[in-house]
């Protein structure tokens, strides 16, 4: 969490490879993965393990809800076009989303295109997930259900594999009711982290106290952006 | 006094015009496939890092452009090939295609650049994200994106060929213009051979003119993209980095 332009989005880019370093490295499992000296790694492999969900609409618009994210299994995961249409079913029924898949995505509501967008990911079973204030562009009821949907797919057997999401999220209410830990970003460098439950109240520094107190209902409506 | 239309001098040259047509289709055809496959390397170059190379191109494109397009048949047909290439002169069909390609190759590159431009970055970001690599996503976002926003100016310019081809007669191909001509010469009848070449390009050019708006009707060219504004990667890219090496990260580290 953090306010606007404080590099939530910049530190998300730079962990999969989509910025380049300036200077440091990116370590996952005692490697490195990403460094500023140039890494060992394609760029599109890092994202195959390390993968980033944006905030805007990304789906592509000449294809389906379902083609859209069968694609991603057909071309990242090499599977053929019948194991990731059954996949693609499979995981979408689970959602609830099985009668959006034949809708383009100008055809979906925002929350729709976010659920579907955020299951192009989750279906690819990632190592890490890295969500960008995938809520920002959307109502609080519809933010509540992607939210709902994002718990799901994680929880759902089919989608274990996935074991770590950073969510960068201005909703403190939602991070602290399902995140482990709260990272708090100030000017461009993590400032403070803590345990979710209790991160509220062990806050020390002023701009984490200040940005907490602007939270202002369960939805977050106080910060912009954040 | 009402004028006598009288069509029995040109019907007997209908086999010729039958000839004259198959020409322009083959000047149109060659030149629409040569121009439009060239328009993507150029694009690529008017896009290039380099500005020396992007304002040479520039001016390349801008004086093909300015130059009216009939000089440009004359040019091709009347350089000296033989002296500085060593080679025969070309053939009155061969320049009138390399004219007409040199021509649809810069409006090309103007088109296909400007509407890789305009494509949204967004879904191009989304299937990075995901793990698709560069070409992966050029082939799945990027391309139809370029190919729906420039396709009907595409076909535009290559009606616009098509209708170009009547200037090669001007430097004797055989086509449509040139049949009409001997034809008026031996009838003397210059508006009845006229109206005739005027009836083969509305024949030839209607069809693609319908079916591009057939196709623009359907769902496929209307749906653009959701989001025309750019994503924020590549326009704050500079101003999201530049948060590492601000002098306050830098003490606070």
């Amino acid at each position: 969490m953090g306010r606007s332009g404080c590099g939530k989005t910049t530190l998300l880019r730079s962990i999969c490879a989509l910025i380049p370093l300036d200077r440091g490295s990116i370590t996952l499992k005692d490697q490195k993965i990403v460094d500023a000296g140039g890494s060992t790694f394609e760029e599109w492999e890092i994202r195959r393990h390390v993968m980033y969900v944006a905030q805007s609409p990304t789906l592509l618009p000449h294809l389906t809800a379902f083609q859209n994210v069968s694609l991603g299994l057909q071309v990242v995961r090499s599977m053929t076009a019948a194991e990731a249409s059954s996949v693609t079913r499979e995981a979408a029924e689970e959602l609830g989303l099985g009668s959006v898949l034949t809708r383009y995505p100008e055809q979906l509501s925002g929350g729709e295109a976010q659920r579907v967008q955020l299951l192009r990911a989750m279906i690819l079973r990632p190592d890490i997930l890295l969500l960008d204030e995938v809520t920002a562009n959307i109502d609080p009821e519809t933010t509540r259900e992607v939210v709902d949907s994002l718990w799901l797919m994680r929880e759902r057997g089919t989608h274990r594999r996935i074991k770590s999401m950073i969510f960068v999220t201005h909703i403190v209410d939602f991070a602290e009711k399902y995140a482990d830990r709260i990272l708090f970003m100030h000017d461009g460098v993590i400032r403070e982290e803590g345990h979710a439950r209790t991160f509220r109240e062990r806050a020390q520094l002023e701009p984490t106290r200040r940005f907490l107190a602007s939270n202002l209902g369960p939805l977050g409506s106080g910060s912009s952006g954040c | 006094m009402g004028y006598h239309f009288d069509f029995g001098g040109i019907v007997a040259y209908l086999p010729a015009f039958r000839s004259g047509i198959w020409i322009t289709l083959q000047l149109t055809f060659y030149s629409c496939v040569f121009g439009t496959v060239l328009g993507l390397p150029v694009a690529a170059l008017l896009t290039f890092p380099h500005p020396a190379v992007r304002a040479v191109l520039v001016l390349a494109v801008d004086t093909i452009r300015a130059v009216p397009d009939l000089v440009l048949f004359f040019f091709f047909f009347y350089f000296p090939y033989r002296e500085v290439f060593g080679i025969e002169p070309l053939r009155p069909f061969i320049s009138a295609v390399l004219a007409m390609t040199t021509i649809l190759t810069m409006y090309c590159g103007d088109l296909f650049r400007e509407a890789a431009r305009q494509a949204p970055r967004s879904q191009a970001l989304g299937l990075r994200g995901i793990g698709f690599s560069s070409l992966q996503v050029f082939r799945y976002a990027t391309l139809p994106a370029v190919v729906r926003h420039a396709l009907p100016s595409l076909v535009a310019f290559w009606i616009g060929i098509l209708k170009m081809s009547s200037l090669a007669s001007a430097i004797g191909v055989n086509d449509t213009v040139f049949v009409a001509k001997i034809g008026m010469a031996q009838s003397y009848r210059s508006l009845e051979a006229w109206i005739t070449v005027a009836l083969v390009y509305v024949v030839l050019v209607l069809p693609p003119v319908y079916g591009m708006r057939i196709l623009q009707g359907r769902p496929w060219m209307q749906r653009r993209w959701l989001l025309t504004r750019a994503c924020p990667l590549g326009t704050k890219m500079c101003s999201r980095a530049s948060v590492f090496n601000s002098p306050r990260t830098r003490s606070s580290q």
